[in-house]
């Protein structure tokens, strides 16, 4: 390869590579939003090579479905009967 | 015009009844501790009972007391928000410095999940352990993140609320989501 075209490789290189800390937080901020096309493309990038981040990545997107599903009914949990006397008793005097 | 739309009366008698665990379940899902989510319901109860001429029938009874416990919540949010609490970073769970900059450490990075099936009957179990996960991150951490994911509340609103710069809020959900994430592996799938 000519010295010029190893500049590029590495500039080239540096413009994708990401660490797995950068790349944990783009795929965090996908969440929530879009990411811009040079964020995204990283991201890409760095999955491609990265098994890890890909673990990452399934793992947090599985957990973002049950996430939502928290969100939409959340799981049934029953309040102590002392408390809802309680508060019976404080609507009935109010 | 005329309207035969059923107009919603309010039942302050039955709300224990019907809504009480409804309510007690929005509030825990959100704020780990039990006893600060009956007070808040019981808050939610009586601050709706007051202002029960203001109730319009537009939506059912259950959506106008969620919308209390609601903002209620977040009041609670805010007031945790001026105890002092250091925001940490993402530091341990990379290597920082030397040749490894940046990638996974050993003890944090992602096991492989994929040799577990899972039923749709485990679910339950599966989101009682997400939300116990989520009871264990630091308040301010956990507040930023059920608003954000759960309530789906802007990042400005937040950051006001909280008192918190945006890229706090970034690092403290990027840290909410590794720790989650482990949290998980460790509680159940290490435990299948």
């Amino acid at each position: 390869m000519s010295s010029k075209a190893k500049i590029m490789m590495n500039s080239a290189m540096h413009y994708v590579m990401l660490s797995c800390d950068t790349a944990t937080f783009l795929i965090t901020k996908s969440d929530y939003h879009k990411l811009g096309c040079k964020e995204n493309l990283q991201l890409r990038m760095h999955l491609m090579g990265c098994k890890l981040c890909r673990s990452f990545n399934k793992q947090n997107t599985f957990l973002s479905d049950k996430l939502t599903k928290i969100q939409e009914e959340p799981p049934l949990v029953e309040m102590s009967s002392e408390k809802k006397n309680e508060i019976e008793e404080i609507l009935k005097k109010a | 015009m005329s309207d035969n739309k059923q107009i919603q009366e309010l039942t302050p008698d039955r709300w224990v009844k019907d809504h009480g665990d409804y309510l007690f379940s929005y509030a825990i899902s959100r704020i780990s501790s039990r006893e600060v989510a009956e007070d808040l319901v019981q808050e939610t109860m009586l601050s709706a009972f007051q202002a029960k001429d203001k109730f319009r029938g537009g939506s059912s009874e259950r959506t106008w007391l969620i919308s209390i416990l609601k903002r209620k919540v977040i009041d609670h949010y805010r007031k945790q928000s001026r105890n002092p609490e250091v925001i940490s970073d993402t530091a341990s769970f990379f290597y920082k410095g030397g040749a490894n900059d940046g990638s996974w450490s050993t003890d944090h990075a992602p096991g492989s999940w994929d040799q577990y099936k899972m039923d749709d009957e485990d679910d339950g179990a599966l989101l009682k352990v997400i939300q116990y996960c989520i009871s264990l991150l630091p308040s301010k951490m956990q507040n930023t993140f059920s608003m954000k994911t759960l309530d789906e509340i802007s990042t400005e609103e937040i950051c006001k609320e909280l008192g918190i710069s945006e890229s706090n809020l970034w690092v403290l959900l990027h840290r909410a989501r590794l720790q989650l994430r482990e949290c998980v592996e460790n509680q159940w799938y290490k435990k299948q």
